[in-house]
């Protein structure tokens, strides 16, 4: 079924194995009813019970990427919330020129830095106020879990450089669908998951035995 | 960019699978024969692989989407409730509506005012009549007026209308009680000193009674416990006084000076009666209207003529009245059953004051006293109601002051005075609002100047550089436009710890209050 088929390839692929489908199948009518475009045009057409399958969909995308994107769980469902708010009140001017989850996807991502905007802010005026002796990111050489020292080292990473990096290793996200979800160049998303790369060996470097770097 | 650089960043994209095949082929022909190279490549690789596998899924949220269904429902009734705006649009509306309106009707408001003004007025000003009418003034008590300023309103309990002049010769007037002992038969006296004869003496009493008429309609009252008073009656006692002299100074000279204190012998004769001609012609038609409620000033004119009329009227109806009632009283006879054993009893008491009743076998005539018509059941005014209205219209006509209780932080006493002292009802506010001086000054605030001194409040600028070189470590990101928003965000909360570092300043500040008044001293 093109539905089974659907849940179980990653998103980008799924789209491009979607269209090269699309060319071969003999009834187009059963493509419609999983069709990210055809759920839209149906949304637009006035049918709103549309956009619930297109949140059954893509929730738990959006939430993980929101949960990659921040570095915590903290604020996971409020900005995933805010985003299909976001989604649904402008669905209707939706212009089919990109993938509908790559508008979604940037619609998270663009949410999420904004997030991390006020956050940093509020941190800046935190340390500022009560003396903070070191910044919040800061790995401990104490802390003998892999998995922690890594996400620590991860979140040390700037925005820029951390968000590509999760959307490639974690979300498996194509140079291309992270260009248009962080509204950069393929180059510059290149440059910058090596650069992310970089910076986590350095960081890490304490731990080089540990981690068998 | 080097080309160790550019290697590297071709290793990390042949790693994720990111390369185009010329790619490929360039960067394995590379990695075989470069130790360098395969030393990189297996550290991207390790580090791709460490970060895959330590992040886990977020949990999955069951109630994800009926909250959003929630949220959605919320969002969209509150997208389409416009009846929270009704208000909003209707005074917006009706402010545009009214300022058009007063736009073309640009004396819209002040004729409304007037209109309800003379409405309220009309309330108070219904069925005035004249105090004196009841109180009956006589030459005595015009002479009087004139000479010490006091006119009787009830003559039984020593009730006068007293006017009187401020030290800054502004005028008022009070109603208080006093004796009549003080001045009586001080116009006897006055018409005893100049050796009048009788025809002098008629022509003072026609002075003064002409003066009667016009008294009349100068302190009016009625039942809605007005008391209407015409600031003529200020002049009418100049002119009253002027005229009186220049009639005694006329008649006998010698006498004049004698009894006339100093200051009015410089006065001659056509001045003292210019002055009165000058008050007589006046047209002043404004009466001060003192109420329960308020005090104010309308023009308002009393028709003497019709209130004659209508007392005549009035006079002579009673008269009727009385005649007829004593005529029916005289003549009443009663018919009664009579038993004969009570024949020939007679009523006992005082003859004057009883019943008369004579019985016999047919009849039983009872003769009831001659009964003088009791003038107290007329409707005229009766003067323990009017002491009421005065009382009631007066009472406010007093000083107050209001002290406002120390407080800390204003630390003197504010003091309002309102004094209600004079004819014309002004009314006078004295606020005592202390200087306070304040340890530094408030202009100041707003510079850099307390910041940069405040090192007190340990905000030290290179904390913060410190801290955006340690997460911004990239130099081409300071000329990004989101960094610039960013730095604009970073000032605004800035702006805003300032703020909050200047209040707290100021608690300091009050924490050791040395507040000094006006004169230096601290308080």
């Amino acid at each position: 079924m093109l539905c089974l088929w659907n849940q179980i390839l990653p998103t980008s692929s799924k789209n491009m194995k979607f269209n090269k489908k699309k060319d071969d199948l003999q009834n187009p009518q059963i493509l419609s009813l999983d069709d990210d475009f055809s759920l839209i045009k149906r949304f637009i057409e006035g049918d709103e019970t549309t956009f619930r399958l297109l949140v059954q969909r893509h929730k738990d995308k959006v939430r993980n990427i929101t949960y990659l994107t921040l570095g915590s769980t903290d604020a996971v469902d409020d900005i995933a919330q805010d985003v299909f708010l976001t989604v649904y009140k402008n669905l209707k001017r939706f212009r089919f020129e990109s993938q509908f989850s790559t508008w979604l996807y940037r619609i998270t991502v663009n949410k999420c830095k904004d997030h991390l905007r006020k956050k940093r802010i509020r941190n800046i005026f935190t340390s500022i106020k009560e003396e903070e002796e070191e910044p919040i990111y800061h790995s401990s050489p104490e802390s003998k879990d892999t998995a922690e020292i890594v996400r620590k080292a991860v979140d040390e990473l700037p925005d820029k450089l951390r968000i590509p990096l999760m959307l490639k290793d974690l979300e498996g996200m194509s140079y291309q669908e992270i260009a248009q979800t962080v509204n950069c160049e393929i180059g510059t998303v290149k440059s910058r998951i090596f650069r992310a790369r970089e910076g986590l060996r350095n960081i890490l470097k304490p731990y080089e035995k540990e981690l068998m770097l | 960019m080097t080309q160790f650089y550019k290697e590297y960043e071709m290793l990390s994209a042949y790693i994720d699978g990111e390369l185009r095949a010329d790619e490929i082929k360039y960067i394995e022909e590379k990695l075989a024969v470069s130790k360098d190279l395969q030393q990189k490549f297996a550290e991207l690789k390790r580090v791709k692989e460490l970060s895959q596998t330590s992040f886990s899924k977020v949990e999955p949220s069951p109630y994800f989407e009926s909250k959003l269904i929630a949220n959605l429902e919320s969002d969209h009734q509150n997208k389409f409730k416009f009846g929270k705006w009704i208000p909003v649009a209707g005074i917006s509306l009706a402010t545009i509506v009214l300022m058009l309106f007063l736009r073309s009707n640009p004396d819209f408001f002040e004729s409304v005012i007037e209109e309800q003004k003379s409405k309220i007025a009309g309330l108070y000003t219904d069925n005035l009549k004249p105090l004196f009418i009841t109180a009956g003034l006589t030459n005595e008590d015009i002479f009087n007026f004139a000479l010490h300023r006091k006119l009787p309103i009830d003559k039984e309990k020593g009730q006068f209308l007293v006017l009187g002049t401020n030290d800054d010769g502004s005028e008022y007037f009070e109603i208080k009680t006093s004796t009549i002992s003080d001045y009586e038969n001080d116009f006897e006296k006055f018409v005893q000193a100049l050796n009048l004869n009788e025809k002098q003496k008629n022509q003072i009493d026609s002075i003064l009674e002409s003066y009667a008429e016009d008294m009349k309609a100068q302190v009016l009252v009625n039942e809605n416990n007005t008391v209407a008073i015409s600031p003529k009656l200020w002049n009418y006692n100049k002119a009253i006084f002027a005229d009186v002299m220049a009639f005694a100074k006329d008649c006998n000279y010698e006498q004049y000076d004698k009894i006339v204190p100093a200051e009015f012998h410089q006065i001659d004769k056509p001045q003292l009666i210019e002055i009165a001609e000058v008050v007589k012609a006046a047209e002043d038609s404004d009466y001060i209207f003192m109420t329960p409620d308020t005090i104010f000033i309308e023009s308002f004119t009393f028709d003497t003529k019709k209130f004659n009329n209508e007392m005549k009227k009035m006079q002579i109806e009673v008269e009727k009245h009385r005649k007829e009632a004593e005529k029916q009283l005289h003549n009443q006879n009663f018919v009664f059953k009579i038993d004969k054993n009570r024949i020939n009893v007679h009523s006992k008491g005082d003859k004057q004051n009883r019943f008369e009743i004579y019985i016999d076998t047919n009849i039983c005539r009872v003769h009831i006293p001659n009964i003088d018509f009791d003038w107290s059941e007329t409707t005229l005014p009766k003067l323990d109601e009017l002491e009421a209205q005065i009382n009631a219209a007066t009472k406010n006509l007093q000083s107050f002051t209001y002290r406002i209780p120390k407080d800390e932080k204003i630390r003197k006493n504010y003091e309002v005075r309102v004094d209600v002292k004079d004819s014309s009802q002004n009314y006078n506010f004295n606020f005592n609002i202390p200087k306070i001086k304040i340890p530094f000054d408030p202009n100041t605030l707003g510079s850099d100047s307390i910041l940069r001194k405040s090192e007190a409040y340990s905000f030290k600028a290179d904390s913060i550089s410190n801290l955006i070189q340690k997460y911004f470590n990239d130099p081409e990101f300071f000329n990004r436009g989101d960094f610039k928003l960013e730095m604009k965000e970073f000032q605004r909360e800035m702006q805003k710890l300032r703020e909050e570092l200047l209040r707290l300043q100021k608690d300091l500040k009050k924490e050791q209050p040395k507040v000094k008044d006006a004169e230096g001293i601290e308080i």
